[in-house]
């Protein structure tokens, strides 16, 4: 057998999807500093979290990543999208560039990606699902109701979370993400 | 249900089936200590397609491919083993991907034999021959032909190797393979899980376990089968075909190999007919063959067979009639594809004999040449 046929492959990238992803992960990053200083619930869930604690949710191995942390008064604070030299308790991974791409094109919602095992949490579980909890309000926030209805586990009703409330603070989440702060 | 008194189950391989199933094994030989493979896929029309979308699922990812070897397969034989061990070797590979069914996953099977234990595979041919875990396995099902691809079994020569070592470490079921499969690929490999399965339920190896995975896989195929048969392509029939068809294999890796699989070998042997054919008309004649002398079916592989409807719509009696009109029901709908009998697929009376003769040989567990006669009897006439 003539081995030079076979020769080793290094598998490419695929670069336009990572945009895609880094591009949603910056948005949502900033959204939830947002709707942390909009939001009562997320405040809360922000409230709850230690001291110093901070996630990075991102695509294994090789990125894009998004960190997100809380501040001394208990606020979210987007703290970019390189995780290195950061102390960060909370590390949530995809396992690869498709299964994100599942998640953020909304074909998957997260509760139902993480029932999948698409999700590698390397921390604590119970932060690991606040921080879901979290997501889920962002994006009920973030997309209209066909599709953030797919993309979260259960879509808030009108008792939980009022149109006024949500449009009103759409605009805002949206105002200061774009801003940034 | 019965308690059984005792028993012992081997869980594996892994499975990982659905919506981008393919770009979960980068993590998975990571998990492994692993990250350059040496990826097997059978030579042929469709091979292009299946190395680029195998290609592309790895990207992305800190895996290097050793090599893709997608070369012809013709047959499990020393010879091409220990060329494509040497290639493992040459390339520094650390873990196996075979992509395919049949001959090639054997080939890959007596590979990682030869590199981890380090001596020809065919030394290793027998029973608990291998001393050692051998090196991670992912088995990617185009369609699982000879039933031993996801079990704990290779052949080698025509001689067989039997080891827990030998079940593939993951089974990763996707779609852009399962769909490339082609109509008699797809028919033989339902008809030998749809063997396996309902063997290892009636084997004296019965056990609770043995009943999850048979009763999965049995439903799956009297729901799927013909849809698949009738068009490979489906996505949806031919991922529960492969998921049928390795869950049976679990079944069949943890009891003994039966009847009707015996015989179905010796059939193929001599006549050149592929076994799965075989082997479902045998099962099917040794379902027969038990209601007729009264032995009966047991209660839970009557469910799996007829399904929850037209098990619990039966009287206790007429259960394990119910159970065999599904499998009846499930071989006409795949239509003309399926045989009445042995004797239309050009079966000799004579050969029945010597497949006898063979079977009993064959079979480590004492099968009665008697009621071996009577089933192949039975399948020969399809009454």
């Amino acid at each position: 057998m003539n081995y030079d046929r076979y020769p080793e492959i290094k598998p490419g990238r695929k670069t336009i999807k990572r945009i895609y992803i880094a591009v949603m992960l910056f948005v949502v990053g900033r959204a939830i500093q947002a709707a942390c200083r909009v939001d009562e619930t997320v405040k809360k869930e922000f409230k709850n979290l230690k001291d110093g604690f901070a996630f990075v949710l991102g695509v294994h191995p090789y990125g894009p990543w998004m960190i997100v942390g809380r501040d001394a008064k208990g606020r979210a604070k987007y703290m970019g999208w390189n995780p290195e030299g950061k102390k960060i308790p909370l590390k949530m991974s995809i396992k690869n560039v498709e299964s994100a791409i599942l998640v953020f094109t909304f074909q998957e919602s997260t509760a139902v990606a993480f029932a999948r095992n698409r999700f590698v949490v390397d921390g604590d579980l119970i932060d690991a699902l606040a921080v879901v909890r979290v997501l889920d309000l962002v994006e009920v926030y973030l997309l209209p109701k066909l599709i953030a209805a797919l993309a979260v586990k259960r879509y808030p009703k009108w008792s939980e979370l009022s149109p006024v409330r949500k449009h009103v603070g759409r605009i805002v989440i949206y105002t200061r993400a774009l801003l940034g702060f | 249900m019965q308690s059984p008194n005792y028993y012992e189950f081997l869980g594996r391989p892994k499975m990982i089936s659905g919506k981008r199933a393919l770009e979960q094994i980068p993590l998975e030989l990571e998990g492994y200590g692993a990250g350059r493979p040496l990826i097997l896929l059978q030579g042929g029309a469709g091979s292009r397609g299946q190395a680029d979308t195998i290609t592309k699922a790895l990207y992305d990812s800190s895996l290097v491919i050793g090599a893709l070897y997608d070369g012809a397969i013709a047959g499990s034989t020393s010879g091409i083993a220990s060329e494509l061990a040497g290639l493992f070797r040459a390339r520094k590979c650390d873990s196996i991907i075979a992509i395919g069914g049949g001959a090639l996953v054997d080939v890959a099977k007596c590979v990682n034999m030869e590199v981890a234990e380090k001596k020809p595979a065919l030394g290793l041919a027998g029973e608990g021959k291998i001393s050692r875990e051998l090196k991670p396995m992912v088995l990617v099902p185009v369609a699982l032909v000879s039933g031993n691809e996801a079990a704990n079994r290779a052949y080698i020569d025509g001689l067989a190797c039997i080891s827990h070592f030998l079940s593939p470490d993951v089974v990763v079921i996707d779609h852009r393979m399962t769909s490339t499969a082609e109509t008699r690929p797809t028919l033989y490999s339902g008809l030998t899980a749809l063997a396996h399965a309902v063997e290892a339920a009636i084997s004296v190896s019965a056990n609770p376990m043995i009943d999850a995975y048979a009763y999965a896989s049995l439903r799956l195929l009297c729901e799927h089968l013909p849809a698949a048969v009738k068009k490979p392509s489906d996505k949806k029939s031919s991922v529960a075909v492969a998921n049928a068809a390795a869950l049976a294999a679990i079944a069949f890796s943890n009891a003994p190999a039966g009847m009707a699989h015996y015989l179905a070998e010796a059939l193929a042997d001599g006549t050149g007919i592929d076994p799965g054919i075989c082997m479902g008309l045998l099962v099917r004649a040794l379902l027969k063959t038990r209601i007729v002398e009264k032995k009966g079916i047991r209660e839970e592989l009557c469910l799996a067979l007829a399904g929850p409807g037209m098990f619990s719509a039966a009287p206790a009696s007429g259960r394990a009639k119910a159970a065999l009109g599904a499998i009846d029901g499930t071989f006409a709908d795949l239509g003309g594809m399926m045989p009445g009998s042995l004797r239309e697929i050009g079966v000799t009376q004579q050969r029945l004999n010597e497949a006898v003769r063979e079977a009993v040989k064959a079979s480590p567990s004492k099968l009665s040449a008697k009621e071996c006669m009577a089933v192949i009897g039975r399948a020969w006439n399809g009454k």
